[in-house]
């Protein structure tokens, strides 16, 4: 079980490291990113397509990136609120109707589903379909799958699977490869050119790469 | 900057020629050993001679040193391939790879070895991954109802709802019918762009020192470097159009087919597909008398240079081209023919337009110009997918048809009138109400005892039916 618990682990700091990059970009949070960039690619992480665009997003990382030029571009693109942002990145902004009270139909929707995973929002998260609320919601999920293998209780860690597989199915796999195309097509700055492509790139897979499992195994 | 080709270097009798070749001694054994060499270009091509290689390990090191596997041409060659014919192989296959543009997240299909079983869960498995299409949601014509990838995909991987493609990965083989039968050109298989073929076909073609012949081969069955032939890789046989085989022959090809796999059995009945795609270029090779003077070895035709002959949209020119060597007109008629002729049959055509309207390629157009209705067929523009019969609402009284059908003095002939008539006016505003063909059609169906009812609906326009 320890390659399966690996592959989670990998995952968790995957889904983590990408929703950080996501988030706005603080001197800290950057030098972070820097540093953890280095421990996950010890994984053997280039089996995977998105491997091609992790290796792209590492040459703009140790690049010498300005957090304050980042902050002006993070808001220009994803600045909620802002009158022609390009790319608001929250589910809703895609997939809720456009009606009255359909955003906060949406986000009540997601509530309750992080509720049944024994999830809450901390005080001051980004909101609950905010893109790196998401994936952070994944890498707990993948966090629990490892911690599942490493203690050798394989059936919570196939469930645990499946939940993962049911949530980038029916939320990051729907929306994301919008919210990436709208992101490319304002001609986003490196960094972010290079963070969407990763990110459209890893959810992909993860959808593709669950469907590919369930299709050859009866227990997922 | 050219792609980089890697050898085997275990097998001292490879017949491998290319002088740039990089050698790598144990590959076939272990690929990953080519993350240690890297490359400049980003574009590989890899010659192996063992069956068996590990090919999810040489994916993995293709991406360590920047390669895109999916664009990644490997040649599995023997010691009985031609030497000649092996070099010339490796030519054309770097002139694919580098024509490969770039693949999206969407085009790579991870594929499991075997199901994963209780035991298969000790670890996890490490897929390969094989390009499969992408529909472009901008280009592609599901928003006026078009179906056609629907309607070839042996799989069932395409359902069309609500003006949408929705595309199962793990349902598609992929085979390629739907690339080159989508009448947009919507859908593409980063592995086998219209642009690498053409890349691909004119390298082998321009290196041979004597005319040789093009052999299009199914991906799933081994290319064979045989004197006098060059093999160009393809997800499926079927996916050949007969427009590509004759491209071959107007680039200076001396033979050309679409070789069916029948040797291991098709697993989506492809084969007679690829004989229909021969049968076609065939017929066309035999009127126009094509064969006697390429194999005197007449030089490929200039004109044609910057041009990609396998392009869909390019494929008319390519049969016209024949026209333009041999001043001969031809005409073939097939089923599986890339152009057809669309007939309406003026008594019982209302001009709804509904075939217009899907048309995706606006062969079939409608137009209205002082006070007359009218489709008119470009048949150089039609592709043969047969939307418009499956929209035309009076296909039952057989008001449109379609035939498969090649006839180059029709391709040349450009936008004719199919079907025209007037249009009934509102008598208050004057605005156009609908065709007077369609008043009728619709004055046969209420009967006599509506007479009143259809009376109001030829004379009013629907925002003056409520005055006085």
């Amino acid at each position: 079980m320890t390659e399966w618990a690996d592959e989670a682990r990998a995952r968790q700091g995957l889904y983590r490291f990408i929703g950080a990059a996501l988030l706005p970009p603080e001197r800290e949070r950057l030098e972070l990113l820097a540093s953890a960039f280095g421990i996950l690619d010890e994984y053997d992480l280039d089996k995977y397509p998105y491997f091609i665009a992790w290796r792209d997003f590492a040459v703009v990382l140790e690049s010498d990136v300005s957090p304050e030029d980042l902050g002006i571009e993070y808001v220009r693109l994803f600045g909620v609120g802002f009158r022609g942002t390009p790319a608001i990145p929250t589910e809703s902004n895609y997939r809720a109707p456009n009606r009255d009270g359909a955003v906060a139909s949406f986000i009540a929707s997601l509530q309750a589903e992080y509720r049944s995973l024994g999830l809450a929002s901390a005080d001051g998260a980004e909101a609950p379909d905010h893109i790196s609320t998401e994936l952070e919601v994944m890498s707990h999920l993948c966090g629990v799958e490892a911690d599942a293998w490493e203690s050798s209780q394989e059936t919570l860690a196939k469930d645990t699977l499946k939940v993962e597989s049911r949530f980038v199915r029916s939320h990051l796999a729907v929306w994301i490869p919008m919210f990436a195309s709208r992101v490319l097509a304002a001609s986003p700055a490196p960094f972010y050119e290079r963070a969407t492509e990763l990110v459209h790139a890893f959810v992909i897979h993860e959808d593709d790469y669950f469907a590919a499992i369930a299709v050859g195994s009866s227990e997922l | 900057m050219s792609a980089t080709v890697f050898v085997c270097g275990d097998s001292p009798e490879l017949p491998i020629t290319t002088p740039d070749a990089v050698i790598v001694e144990g590959l076939c054994r272990d690929p990953s050993l080519v993350r240690d060499l890297g490359t400049q270009s980003g574009r590989a091509v890899v010659v192996l001679h063992s069956e068996s290689f590990d090919l999810s390990a040489l994916q993995k090191a293709l991406r360590r040193i920047g390669i895109d596997p999916l664009g990644a041409q490997i040649l599995d060659v023997s010691s009985d391939d031609d030497p000649s014919a092996l070099s010339l192989q490796v030519e054309g296959l770097k002139q694919r790879a580098n024509a490969f543009a770039t693949s999206a997240p969407a085009h790579a299909k991870p594929v499991l070895s075997g199901p994963v079983t209780r035991r298969g869960f000790l670890r996890p498995p490490t897929p390969t991954y094989v390009a499969v299409p992408r529909v472009d949601d901008s280009t592609c014509a599901a928003g006026d109802g078009c179906r056609a990838c629907v309607d070839v995909c042996p799989q069932g991987a395409y359902q069309w709802s609500a003006g949408r493609i929705i595309y199962d990965k793990n349902a598609c083989i992929p085979c390629g019918r739907c690339v080159t039968s989508c009448p947009t050109g919507a859908i593409e298989n980063p592995a086998a762009t219209p642009a690498m073929i053409d890349a691909q076909v004119r390298a082998v073609i321009n290196a041979a020192e004597m005319p040789i012949g093009i052999r299009f081969v199914c991906s799933r069955g081994s290319l064979d470097a045989k004197s006098g032939w060059a093999d160009i890789s393809v997800p499926c046989a079927s996916m050949i159009p007969a427009s590509w085989l004759l491209a071959c022959r107007l680039l200076g090809a001396s033979r050309v087919k679409a070789v069916p796999c029948s040797d291991s059995g098709c697993p989506i009945d492809g084969d007679a597909i690829a004989t229909e795609a021969n049968d076609i270029a065939l017929a066309v090779l035999t009127q126009t008398g094509f064969e006697a003077g390429m194999v005197a070895g007449e030089p490929p035709n200039d004109e044609l240079a910057g041009t990609n002959l396998f392009d869909q949209q390019n494929a008319a020119d390519i049969m016209l081209a024949f026209v333009a060597s041999t001043d001969i007109n031809f005409t073939v008629e097939s089923e599986a023919a890339q152009f057809g002729e669309v007939s309406i049959d003026d008594t019982t055509c209302t001009l709804c337009g509904q075939c217009a309207k899907i048309c995706p390629t606006n062969a079939l157009r409608e137009s209205y110009e002082d006070e007359i209705i009218a489709i008119s067929f470009d048949a150089k523009a039609c592709v043969n997918c047969r939307q418009c019969i499956a929209e035309c609402p009076e296909i039952r009284r057989g008001a449109i048809s379609v035939r498969g059908l090649i006839d180059t003095r029709r391709l040349a002939a450009g936008r004719v009138t199919l079907n025209e008539g007037t249009v009934a006016s509102c008598e208050i505003c004057g605005n156009a109400i609908a065709p007077a063909t369609m008043m009728n059609r619709i004055g046969d169906l209420l009967g006599e005892e509506f007479q009143d009812t259809m009376k109001m609906l030829e004379t009013r326009c629907l925002d003056c039916r409520g005055r006085g």
